[in-house]
């Protein structure tokens, strides 16, 4: 099944980066949307269909952690894959942010991270795992 | 200014660079140190147990490679746009500080990070009349980059205790 992703992070260059990383990846990809902050990452989830999101923690207007938790409270996404990708060392924030399901990357990252995050949560590209 | 923290400020720095951005820092040497003057710096402000903010000043010839680099542009590709290259040194700056922070302040310590700025390369001798607690500079491949750790109110004894617990 081909993926529509939504990447959600301030940074435009950590968003292509992102990006960049699917592409190069067996990921098979529908549409990737992108979004500069949680409140434009709720807009698109109400918009579009998303099998899986991508998103920062510091962002303005609407923090990673407020969008993640406004897309639990919704019944039809409190299964969404959500992968957080932030240079965030606190573990106290970390361990509320695994509660929620989501998979966490700490950032600088290698590409095989995200990939095997995304794997793990969607079951894509597994038969280009070996 | 702390030594302990000025290395771990180093640490931090090198890291990020090398893994982020693909760009090996050397061993600062005074004799190239002022070949590459102009600067163009990023801060980010943060809260927590303790407040203030990092900059990170570094040549203007670095911008285009460091954005290529974190975007993983090929030889041949256009080059990064100025806004893209501007991002890309507000996004350092981000990592570094969002990996700094735990150094110093033990991972429970929770902090808001505000989104990266643009700031005057001046940032670097401090702010507030203040001058940095930590502060290191990298020399690069054609370039250097300057980093500085600012520190408001009472927070440096607070620093200095979770430093040592580290050490």
């Amino acid at each position: 099944m081909a993926l529509n992703v939504l990447i959600v992070d301030d940074s435009a260059v950590m968003r292509s980066m992102i990006l960049k990383v699917l592409k190069m990846s067996a990921v098979p990809l529908a549409e990737v949307r992108e979004a500069s902050n949680g409140q434009e990452g709720l807009e698109a989830l109400s918009e579009y269909w998303i099998d899986l999101v991508i998103v920062g923690i510091n962002m303005p207007v609407m923090t990673g952690e407020e969008m993640i938790d406004r897309v639990r409270a919704i019944p039809e996404y409190i299964d969404l894959p959500v992968i957080v990708v932030s240079a965030e060392g606190s573990q106290t924030r970390i361990a509320k942010l695994l509660e929620q399901g989501v998979k966490f990357i700490h950032k600088p990252f290698s590409p095989e991270l995200i990939i095997e995050a995304i794997k793990d949560l969607t079951g894509a590209c597994n038969e280009h795992a070996s | 200014m702390n030594t302990h923290l000025d290395t771990i400020l180093a640490g931090v720095a090198e890291k990020t660079l090398a893994e982020l951005a693909f760009i090996f820092s050397m061993p600062d040497d005074a004799a190239v140190r002022h070949v590459y003057s102009a600067l163009v710096a990023s801060s980010v402000d943060f809260s927590g147990p303790f407040s203030g903010s990092l900059t990170l000043a570094v040549s203007a010839n670095m911008l285009p490679a460091i954005a290529s680099n974190m975007l993983g542009l090929d030889e041949g590709d256009t080059s990064p746009l100025p806004d893209q290259q501007l991002d890309a040194l507000k996004e350092l700056t981000n990592v570094v500080c969002g990996n700094l922070l735990p150094r110093m302040a033990g991972t429970q310590a929770i902090f808001r990070i505000e989104s990266p700025r643009m700031a005057e390369p001046e940032a670097t001798e401090g702010t507030d009349g203040q001058g940095p607690v930590a502060r290191t500079r990298l020399v690069l491949d054609e370039g250097r980059a300057e980093f500085a750790l600012s520190i408001s109110g009472d927070a440096p004894a607070l620093v200095q205790d979770q430093v040592e617990s580290l050490l």
